[in-house]
């Protein structure tokens, strides 16, 4: 609908013998901006954009998203310009470490060796656990824990016939 | 060669690399995390993964560079939906709050209000969007590097670009609207 009402405002522009549409136009916009289109499609863009109103305020659009763009870059003093001491020393540390780094290049035989140790480990613990009832000792008397205490002086007097 | 030289060398090559691209790569991921230290950790990792996978003579150039970028990226967004998933978690509603409003960066230092309204629009865009729009408009990649550091054909680069724009351009006259 919108490119409807902009193809009535702004009938196609004819350019160096090619027919470009305000929507085709717009596609390349950015890329315009940024130079990264040829000189024959920079021309034709820019050719139209100084024909058509309706592209001059979408160009201006983007331009002005560009600009606000680029302003922020000027934060880019405050941030960080290099990594901290502590992360350059991690680095250093897993590049050179001659274990990390035997570990690093024979990952495979290493992952393989962990496996077989899960796997004994594994194999280990269930043999310990299937020895476990014999490895038991004998019960013990049962002892009640909180019973009621009687006096060994004075003998119930409901047991008494 | 021995033990030693080997070491040597290679604590050369570190410095060489790391030194040409740290500042690049900190300012990549610190746009992208809007947070310092985790921009330091990811670009941290990303060396390792570069030291330890890289098997030809480790030297700057632009394939090292597009890998760094390529990883610092991947390292970044798998941060970022960590920290997603940890929001939805514990906080829902500070995890939508964190997404819409740019981090405080201090009164030392402010930006223009249009310069934060876009800022803000561009953390609105879906990462990928983010990725190009940064790679583009900060680094100023072109897209050539942008397809080779992404792995997208260059007229995608350029179609994606287009409409991140698009959608910033409107984020920003919205926002002035309001």
């Amino acid at each position: 609908m919108k490119s409807d009402t902009q193809n009535k405002q702004n009938p196609d522009i004819k350019t160096g013998g090619s027919v470009l549409k305000c929507d085709d136009i717009q596609a390349l916009l950015f890329s315009y901006m940024t130079r990264e289109l040829g000189s024959a499609r920079s021309d034709l863009v820019r050719e139209h954009i100084r024909k058509c109103p309706v592209c001059q305020a979408a160009a201006a659009d983007v331009q002005a998203a560009l600009d606000a763009l680029r302003d922020s870059s000027a934060f880019d003093d405050q941030l960080p310009k290099r990594l901290s001491d502590k992360r350059r020393e991690h680095i250093v540390w897993a590049y050179t470490h001659p274990v990390m780094d035997w570990i690093d290049r024979h990952h495979v035989m290493v992952s393989m060796i962990i496996a077989a140790i899960a796997l004994a480990a594994a194999i280990a613990l269930v043999r310990i656990v299937e020895k476990w009832p014999e490895n038991l000792p004998e019960p013990g008397p049962t002892v009640i824990i909180g019973a009621p205490k009687e006096n060994p002086g004075k003998p119930s007097s409901k047991s008494d016939p | 060669m021995t033990g030693k030289e080997i070491k040597a060398r290679r604590l050369k090559n570190f410095e060489q690399v790391v030194s040409e691209y740290e500042a690049a790569l900190l300012r990549y991921a610190a746009r992208i995390l809007q947070d310092y230290d985790a921009a330091q950790d990811v670009v941290q990792d990303a060396f390792i993964k570069l030291f330890k996978s890289w098997k030809e003579e480790l030297t700057p150039s632009p394939q090292v560079s597009c890998w760094l970028y390529r990883v610092v990226h991947n390292c970044a967004v798998d941060y970022l939906r960590k920290i997603a998933r940890k929001r939805i978690l514990h906080l829902r509603h500070a995890a939508e709050q964190a997404d819409t409003v740019p981090p405080d960066r201090g009164d030392a230092f402010r930006l223009s209000e249009a310069a934060e309204r876009a800022v803000t629009a561009l953390h609105a865009l879906d990462l990928r969007e983010q990725q190009l729009v940064i790679l583009k408009i900060y680094e100023e990649k072109s897209y050539r590097e942008i397809s080779d550091i992404t792995g997208l054909t260059v007229s995608n680069v350029g179609y994606i670009l287009h409409h991140a724009m698009k959608k910033m351009s409107e984020h920003i006259k919205n926002t002035d609207a309001k």
